[in-house]
């Protein structure tokens, strides 16, 4: 299991809680954020990669490179990794999204890789 | 007769056929106040639809059905506009009924009114054009807290004519103008190619190189499925949604009570459509 990666994305500043979410919409592996129900979150998150996947495979793409939802208080990237696992990542309203996205991505591979 | 009426948050004023606010009020809930000349009344409004009105004529006070015939016969009226909470809206309903002047929706409606006669509001009516009269100004907000109605002959104006009139709102904001604005300041922008404005399933208002009005289905699925998110853990507010496929971006925000979806290419420069966005201002600043 890709601990130390999920470890590496949690240290990066803003970053309030890293979750892999598996293909049944259950938590593979959870870090952070203790407040958080991981179960629940991963639940409706994957409701939201469904309906983002349908978005895109409308606009002739299989593809989804990522899906980063803002509130006021906070806010979620969500990129998918292989086999049908996605990485979520709970950020604050303030984080450096770019740099967070950057090493999202940048570790997407390895931690699939790891799955 | 309004000392007695909750007064609510006043949201601004504008000179206009009373049909049309009720044609751009299909969310409000308040106090309109109206005036023509020396005469004035209310109606109260819920969703567009008025409950009660009254309105003093000369000495006679009009309750209803008649007062709101009354005001809708006036081409152009003033109007002060008064946002009720739910509980100011209860009081308000309690007065109404206990005066006497609820006025159903229900009931027959009265019909386009052909302009009073009996009507003049400043200079020579029905022969001066509507700029010599009330405040002139173009289709594109240049002056707030003016209102402008832009028809030639106002005193021409029926209910009819009157809905396809713009209205400048007193934050000197056309929702109408302002959407268009958007759009196009958006759709300038490198790397944008559609943006539309959605709501319940349906475009409002599409533009761009790409049809986006057979996307807003989607479009609400995933902005259904993010604001879900709310319920298991504290969010705050939806800002917006972003979602990135190799060809591009698809971007959903809120605008005002509906929702923007915007199409991009993968170039774009996100920071200056969250700029553009940024930019809307609140409902509240509009009036709705």
């Amino acid at each position: 299991m890709p601990k130390n990666e999920l470890k590496r994305l949690f240290s990066l500043d803003g970053v309030r809680m890293a979750i892999i979410i598996d293909p049944e919409g259950g938590v593979s592996e959870e870090m952070g954020a203790e407040n958080i129900e991981g179960d629940q979150l991963a639940a409706v998150v994957s409701f939201v990669m469904a309906e983002s996947r349908a978005m895109a495979t409308r606009l002739g793409e299989e593809q989804i490179s990522m899906v980063f939802v803002e509130f006021r208080d906070m806010a979620l990237l969500s990129i998918p990794l292989d086999g049908g696992f996605f990485l979520l990542l709970i950020t604050h309203p303030t984080a450096n999204v770019g740099q967070i996205s950057y090493e999202l991505k940048k570790n997407q591979d390895l931690i699939g890789s790891l799955l | 007769m309004t000392d007695s009426l909750p007064p609510g948050i006043f949201i601004g004023e504008m000179e206009a056929p009373f049909k049309w606010i009720l044609i751009h009020a299909a969310r409000f809930q308040g106090l309109i106040r109206v005036k023509a000349g020396d005469e004035e009344g209310f109606v109260m409004v819920r969703k567009g639809e008025p409950m009660g009105c009254t309105f003093q004529r000369k000495e006679e006070l009009l309750k209803g059905k008649d007062a709101y015939l009354h005001i809708i016969g006036f081409p152009v009226v003033n109007l002060y506009i008064h946002r009720y909470t739910g509980d100011e809206m209860e009081a308000a309903t309690r007065f109404i009924q206990s005066s006497g002047a609820e006025y159903s929706p229900s009931e027959p409606g009265p019909g386009p009114q052909p302009p009073r006669e009996d009507v003049q509001i400043e200079g020579e009516a029905g022969k001066k054009e509507a700029h010599e009269t009330l405040k002139a100004g173009d289709a594109i907000p240049g002056q707030p807290g003016e209102v402008t109605v832009l028809s030639k002959k106002a005193m021409e104006l029926t209910a009819e004519t009157a809905e396809e009139t713009a209205v400048i709102l007193p934050s000197g904001l056309d929702t109408e103008n302002l959407a268009h604005l958007l759009l196009r300041r958006m759709l300038r922008l490198p790397g944008v190619q559609a943006v539309s404005i959605f709501g319940r399933g349906t475009s409002v208002l599409s533009i761009g190189k790409v049809e986006l009005d057979s996307l807003v289905v989607l479009a609400e699925d995933m902005l259904e499925a993010a604001k879900e998110i709310s319920t298991v853990m504290h969010t705050g507010p939806f800002v917006h949604l972003t979602l990135q496929i190799p060809a591009g971006k698809v971007i959903i925000a809120p605008y005002f009570n509906e929702y923007l979806c915007i199409l991009t290419s993968p170039e774009v420069n996100l920071g200056q459509i969250r700029k553009i966005l940024k930019d809307i201002p609140a409902a509240t600043d509009a009036g709705r």
